[in-house]
């Protein structure tokens, strides 16, 4: 395969990885409204409004694409089209940085601690620990 | 939002393929940083009712979660600092990212509202 076609499909998978990242969280924000008409309360008051807000949609794309990206630098060749179309493309249109560092720096600037420290700790536990999965299960 | 996600995830590529490991580990490390530090700026901007799409609900996510989500990544600095296993390295960089992403609010509000955004 060209470079020019690689580069294209890496791009490709890249907003397929991107879209899918947006309409999950879409997906989840209309859930908890329909939620919220039916049950007749606001949507974040409370214990569990709370953990309803908690942005868990980022937390999954983020841990999904680390195991997924590891699994593949573990199962596929280093290099390869398909390796460089799901690892750089998918998966890292996929998942995201700025956003979950935005996302802290804004609860930082609320003074949330607790939000901001428990999506730093989230991710980086989690991202870690299912990369290390997927590079084992992908026989690295 | 897909034509952003495909333009980030080429830029990104495109910067980082053909660089050796340890290269491409510092380059996805400084596109994260900035890309927070953007996305900040743009975060910031939009708070006020200013900035490219501050009127245009397509653009926003065109440029925020499209372009830069895709442009910065997660999953390629995890699994490079799993594999060997460096969670200082990984907490470092993303502490480095929020500050950046603060940075950029802070530069991003600097800008005046307009009228109509204010509450």
């Amino acid at each position: 395969m060209s470079g020019l076609w690689l580069a294209l499909g890496v791009g490709a998978a890249g907003a397929v990885g991107a879209l899918a990242r947006v309409a999950l969280d879409d997906a989840w924000l209309a859930y908890r409204a329909r939620r919220a008409r039916h049950t007749g309360e606001p949507g974040a008051v409370g214990r569990l409004g709370a953990l309803a807000a908690w942005p868990w949609p980022l937390l999954l794309v983020n841990v999904l694409g680390a195991f997924v990206l590891g699994y593949v630098h573990g199962a596929l060749p280093a290099g390869s089209a398909l390796s460089l179309a799901i690892g750089a493309g998918w998966c890292g249109g996929l998942t995201t940085f700025s956003t979950w560092a935005v996302l802290m720096a804004g609860a930082l600037r609320e003074r949330r601690w607790e939000r901001a420290l428990t999506v730093l700790l989230a991710h980086l536990v989690l991202g870690l620990g299912a990369a290390a999965l997927g590079l084992a299960l992908g026989g690295r | 939002m897909a034509a952003g996600g495909f333009a980030g995830a080429l830029t990104r590529y495109l910067l980082t393929g053909s660089l050796p490991s340890a290269g491409a580990e510092l380059a996805t490390a400084a596109i994260n940083v900035g890309g927070a530090l953007t996305l900040g700026v743009l975060t910031g901007l939009w708070a006020h009712g200013r900035g490219p799409g501050s009127r245009t609900a397509w653009l926003r996510a065109g440029l925020g979660p499209g372009a830069l989500g895709g442009f910065t990544t997660f999953s390629a600095i995890a699994v490079a600092l799993a594999d060997p296993f460096r969670p200082g390295v990984a907490l470092a960089q993303t502490l480095l990212g929020v500050a950046a992403a603060l940075l950029g609010l802070w530069l991003g509000r600097l800008a005046p509202a307009r009228d109509e955004a204010r509450p």
